[in-house]
């Protein structure tokens, strides 16, 4: 403990002769001058004495006519003094010091935990607004209306409770249950057709059913009626509501033609870093944009790690774009089917309805030069919505 | 007459030399007037009553030093009077 005080306030290795070693031991203690580890070596006696007590060592030596050797100074002190022409570490030394004391004073990370439906950077991205985010200061957050503005601002989230715990901000939140949807039996509506198709299936919750399984209907014909007779004439109007699943046909057509523009990388990829140290951008590079005319990017975010677990509050950002150019050339029927298969694949997967069958053509057009797929998909959907009636003009009238 | 004391001061001064062995690697010697002779083998003291004492051993020490009171350590053989000082 002593060696480690001494070593920061600084101490001086001293020697002596052993002649007047025995002197000088009684003159420093006569004058009550500290000094430690008095031990005999080559020449004479070495001791040690603090930085402070140093120069009335000398006095005292010098007085008594006992020649002194400063051997060595040891301690903080000197290597202070060693470096004291050294503007630029001491500034740097000093403002590293003020930043990692700053930078206790402000969030480094954000926890979200209990999202299941709601994604974490959209609860991120709220928080930032509410003013948390990584780099906010700690003293002067506000946790109390941030959840309060939080909860008033983003309808899904019923409960949030932040804990900020040193530099990590803990996020915790309950998502508000959605109720079922309301049943709206206001008004007079009618089911009515969203498209032409032919009716695979009726579910009539409420009003009356005009078409059965296998019939064919147009676009706005009514599907199930607002108005009922009952057994009296009596005509009874409601808010109709059901499903109605009919088979519809989509269609679909690509174009390949025989020269077949093509990306070909280069090989050459330039790379543009940038660094986000407690929420500040900090970009590595100059022009934003790379000496490339066609490119690709390719994003990578991540923490900076050190040694393998030391987390820091340091995000690095790398843009690595990769070069590519267009080529054309001259394909055969059996790649170009392949190209076109692959669109036709994407567009079946973007259908809205399931998927009943599909039936395509394939031909070569010498005239467009270009290889033509054309492709009819059958699916089912449900093409029941509800249009409100406009009842100004008196009841229409109903078919048997 | 009032005498003012020091009120760090022991109640009592020490009329005669206290040694305190403490097995055979650390002597307190408390009463101690003066260092005489510092060497590896043996260091002298002056001690009240105007005696001289020697301790004597291998790799002796100081690890104490006041005006009264004196430590040392090493491997310590023998402590003796020896003539007055």
């Amino acid at each position: 403990m002593y060696k480690f005080i001494h070593r920061i306030f600084g101490f001086y290795v001293l020697q002596v002769a052993e002649a007047d070693a025995v002197r000088l031991l009684n003159l420093l203690t006569e004058k009550r001058l500290l000094f430690w580890r008095p031990e005999h070596c080559e020449g004479g006696l070495r001791l040690r004495c603090s930085l402070f007590t140093m120069e009335w060592i000398r006095l005292a030596a010098a007085h008594a006519e006992i020649p002194l050797t400063v051997e060595r100074a040891v301690g903080v002190p000197f290597i202070v003094y060693k470096y004291r022409h050294r503007l630029g570490l001491v500034l740097g030394s000093f403002i590293g010091l003020i930043i990692i004391v700053m930078s206790s004073f402000v969030v480094w990370e954000i926890e979200v935990t209990g999202n299941t439906n709601v994604e974490t950077a959209r609860i991120l991205q709220a928080l930032d607004e509410h003013a948390l985010r990584v780099g906010t200061f700690i003293p002067t957050f506000n946790v109390r209306k941030a959840e309060l503005d939080f909860i008033l601002s983003f309808d899904e989230i019923s409960s949030i409770s932040i804990n900020i715990k040193g530099n990590y901000a803990y996020v915790d939140i309950i998502e508000r249950r959605t109720p079922p949807p309301f049943d709206d039996t206001s008004g007079i509506y009618d089911v009515v057709a969203s498209e032409d198709g032919v009716i695979t299936s009726v579910e009539a919750i409420r009003g009356s059913p005009m078409f059965k399984a296998g019939d064919v209907v147009l676009k706005g014909e009514t599907l199930i009626s607002a108005f009922s007779t009952g057994i009296y004439e009596t005509i009874r109007a409601c808010h109709a509501k059901g499903s109605v699943y009919a088979l519809v046909y989509r269609n679909f057509t690509v174009q390949i033609p025989f020269d077949y523009t093509e990306r070909v990388a280069t090989g050459r990829t330039e790379s543009k870093t940038e660094l986000s140290v407690l929420g500040q951008d900090f970009t590595l590079y100059l022009d934003e944009k790379p000496s490339f005319e066609a490119y690709d990017a390719q994003v990578d975010e991540h923490n900076v790690i050190l040694f393998g677990f030391l987390k820091l509050p340091v995000q690095k950002r790398t843009v690595v774009y990769s070069e590519y150019t267009r080529q054309v050339r001259r394909i055969d029927e059996e790649e170009a089917l392949g190209y076109a298969t692959l669109a036709m694949d994407n567009w079946l997967s973007a259908l809205d309805g399931t998927l009943q069958s599909v039936e395509y053509t394939w031909k070569r057009d010498d005239e467009r030069e270009a290889y033509v797929l054309t492709a009819e998909a059958r699916i089912e959907k449900n093409i029941a919505v509800e249009k409100e009636l406009d009842l100004s003009d008196g009841i229409p009238e109903l078919d048997g | 007459m009032i005498v003012l004391k020091n009120i760090f001061a022991p109640l009592e001064k020490l009329e005669k030399c206290f040694i305190e062995l403490r097995g055979q690697e650390e002597a307190f010697v408390d009463g101690c007037v003066k260092l005489l002779v510092y060497g590896r083998e043996e260091i002298d003291l002056a001690v009240i009553g105007d005696k001289r004492i020697r301790i004597c051993g291998e790799a002796l020490t100081l690890a104490y030093l006041s005006e009264e009171k004196i430590a040392v350590r090493g491997v310590i053989s023998g402590v003796r009077y020896i003539e007055h000082v």
